[in-house]
């Protein structure tokens, strides 16, 4: 009997299946270190600065883990390694975004330490959370699994919601953090409807053998089903994605959460969903055609139109970029149009572009709030080159990123989205993609013009009295501002090691299977 | 037996949902939500799944429930009991409620073929396929991971509401 139950315990959990897992398992250490730091460390200014250097040492260890993945055998090549029963995979695809999450994280938390102390509330739970938030999206990308998506899923959103509410004495962020809370919920809901749809024609949850089940060809498969389940996949995953007619709760979210959590979840939850839709509608779906095209061709221009055309009228700058983040979505669903590898890549390439300007561009907007003015009005942007003339120009620069003029990562981003859909058009003729591709075009005009009106409020205005106050930049979100710049001008100049990262997610297309 | 025993847990079921949108005062109505959940429990183990019957048992009524109480009770009863347990849309309410009723009907008798369900499943009903055991065997088995991954997502949600629900104490400097 215990011979029995030993044999069980090592059928399931090989040392193998653990060490695939420790990128997750460091930052799960270090998170619940870091809540264990206030039973010992009473003071709370040095708990504050020993929570933060637990977190970076965190995503240090989960990094070196990661590299240390890289090495692994058979990662790159045709399906990946499955590990836990084949509910978890290693392919480039999971080591791809890893890398993402890895870089959203430490930027992130560099940007928290000055944030927090401007703001002088500090909790351990904020660090805590926000690692453990980086492991859930971890566990998303890697699941091959619908149950292992949807509790990673829920787990990367719970630990969200919070954070998004954690400035509990101010009003909006409470307000963000219900909307968010509640939508969410029932975006969950949905997404798990369709799951369910798609469990009981298939009879697994894996998504292996869902995909020999639902694309083998039989007939018992029934085709309204199959689409019923993708619409409501699409819907949920929308919801965690900010696509349009689902973004109601996103500016409000991204207004009220503390800035350097509003970059980060701009980005990573953004991703982890968008590996979610690679995983799904790549594969699973993949017979349906016309529908899947049609809908999210639709879902895509609004998602660019609606973002852009508010983005336009708002006066915050969270708001502002906030609405930019939802057009953003709406390219980045253009390259999913077309579901072959180049299209996978040029995903892929967003993402990591659309990571570095957009963490830029926030960073900037942390670091200009003071004491004594929000710096979140576009007012108090005025006449910045003269005030701070480095700050300015390197928010220029993320800010021509963002609108995807050439020297830029931003740039190289959109060429790569683009080239996708037309060359998805040119093979199968649909004149819905080139639809798209317009539409998209102009809306890169329209971006342009919003993004120049901070740009020029910061040239042509004149500076008022109380932002000519210094700045105080610290070290760290120095680093993380330099870092953003960096990349963002480095992969507009010479992205060809970029591209070659990017390839790790395009040439594991056939592992989908 | 069988039979007997559906019909009449289905009878109370239908009986108690009716008192708990009836009745006036919401404790009555929890009350009534308890015997539903209760006899909803009964209709799973006569469909020999023992787990989700427990489950049933522990998170609806033992959880879910109780927390209703709370609400209720922390709640100002006088109040509640003076307003109309109808809001303003019953007329929507019920013409949606009928359509959706005449829905699912409609597709029970005649979707079998537009909506094909389970033809490629080849995992048959085994024997005790609901029972603790199965179910603690595939949880502790197959699916460790995601069972694993809940666990740090509850305590995700413990530490997420002990930062959002505790007092603020002295401020840092």
């Amino acid at each position: 009997m215990l011979g029995d139950s030993l044999k069980l315990v090592n059928n399931i959990l090989g040392i193998k299946d653990i060490a695939a897992f420790s990128p997750q398992i460091q930052l799960l250490i270090w998170g619940i270190a870091i809540l264990l730091l206030s039973v010992f460390v009473k003071d709370k200014k040095s708990r504050m600065n020993i929570s933060f250097y637990f977190s970076l040492l965190g995503v240090f260890f989960s990094g070196w883990s990661y590299i240390k993945l890289l090495r692994l055998e058979g990662i790159y090549d045709g399906e990946g390694i499955k590990f836990f029963n084949g509910i978890f995979k290693l392919d480039g695809i999971t080591i791809f975004f890893y890398g993402i999450f890895l870089l959203a994280g430490l930027l992130t938390i560099l940007l928290s330490k000055r944030f927090l102390e401007e703001e002088s509330t500090f909790e351990s739970e904020y660090y805590s959370l926000l690692l453990l938030s980086i492991m859930a999206m971890m566990c998303m990308a890697g699941s091959n699994d619908l149950i292992g998506i949807y509790i990673s899923l829920e787990f990367m959103s719970i630990s969200i919601y919070v954070l998004v509410g954690y400035l509990r004495k101010q009003l909006r962020s409470t307000e963000g953090a219900i909307k968010y809370f509640i939508l969410g919920a029932f975006s969950s809901g949905l997404l798990l409807f369709g799951m369910s749809f798609i469990y009981g024609m298939g009879g697994t949850t894996n998504l292996t053998q869902l995909f020999r089940i639902l694309t083998g060809g039989k007939s018992a498969i029934s085709e309204p089903l199959l689409v019923l389940s993708m619409l409501l996949i699409l819907a949920g995953m929308g919801f965690k994605v900010a696509a349009v007619p689902f973004h109601m709760w996103c500016p409000d979210a991204y207004e009220g959460a503390p800035t350097p959590i509003t970059a980060f979840m701009s980005v990573a939850p953004k991703a982890a969903g968008f590996v979610i839709f690679i995983r799904l509608f790549f594969s699973l779906f993949k017979t349906i055609t016309y529908e899947y095209v049609s809908v999210l061709a639709l879902l895509s221009i609004i998602t660019m139109t609606v973002g852009n055309v508010i983005a336009v009228k708002q006066t915050n700058i969270k708001r502002l970029l906030a609405y930019s983040s939802i057009s953003h979505a709406g390219f980045i669903l253009m390259g999913l149009l077309a579901r072959n590898e180049f299209a996978l890549k040029s995903i892929g390439m967003y993402i990591l572009c659309y990571l570095f300007m957009n963490i830029g561009a926030f960073a900037i907007v942390i670091v200009m709030r003071r004491k004594n003015i929000i710096g979140e009005e576009l007012d108090d942007y005025k006449g910045l080159i003269h005030t701070h003339p480095v700050m300015a120009s390197f928010m220029t620069v993320f800010l021509l990123s963002l609108a995807g003029i050439p020297p830029t990562a931003g740039f190289v981003a959109k060429y790569f989205v683009f080239s996708t859909v037309i060359k998805e058009f040119l093979k199968s003729g649909d004149r819905l993609l080139l639809y798209v591709a317009v539409v998209g075009a102009i809306n890169a005009v329209i971006a342009l013009y919003y993004y120049f009106r901070i740009v020029k409020r910061m040239f042509m205005g004149e500076p008022t009295k109380e932002s000519e106050e210094k700045v105080a930049v610290n070290f760290y979100s120095g680093l993380s501002i330099g870092i953003a710049f960096f990349f963002t001008l480095f992969i507009g100049v010479y992205a060809e090691p970029f591209i070659r990262f990017a390839d790790l997610i395009g040439n594991s297309f056939r592992s989908l299977f | 037996m069988a039979e007997i025993i559906f019909w009449s847990l289905s009878a109370i079921a239908l009986v108690f949902s009716f008192v708990v949108i009836l009745a006036k005062n919401p404790v009555r109505s929890a009350i009534a939500l308890i015997a539903v959940l209760l006899a909803f429990a009964g209709l799973y183990l006569i469909l020999d799944s023992e787990f989700i019957a427990g489950v049933q048992i522990l998170v609806y009524i033992g959880g879910i429930t109780v927390l209703y109480m709370f609400v209720v009770s922390m709640m100002r009863l006088k109040r509640i009991n003076v307003e109309s347990q109808f809001s303003r849309q019953w007329l929507a309410a019920i013409i949606s409620a009928i359509a959706f009723f005449v829905e699912v009907i409609y597709f029970i008798l005649k979707g079998k073929d537009f909506f094909k369900m389970g033809m490629n499943s080849k995992i048959e009903v085994a024997n005790g396929l609901g029972t603790v055991e199965n179910v603690g065997k595939v949880l502790y088995g197959k699916y460790v991971l995601p069972f694993e991954i809940a666990t740090v997502l509850l305590l995700a949600a413990i530490i997420g509401t002990v930062l959002l629900a505790k007092r603020e104490k002295k401020e840092m400097e």
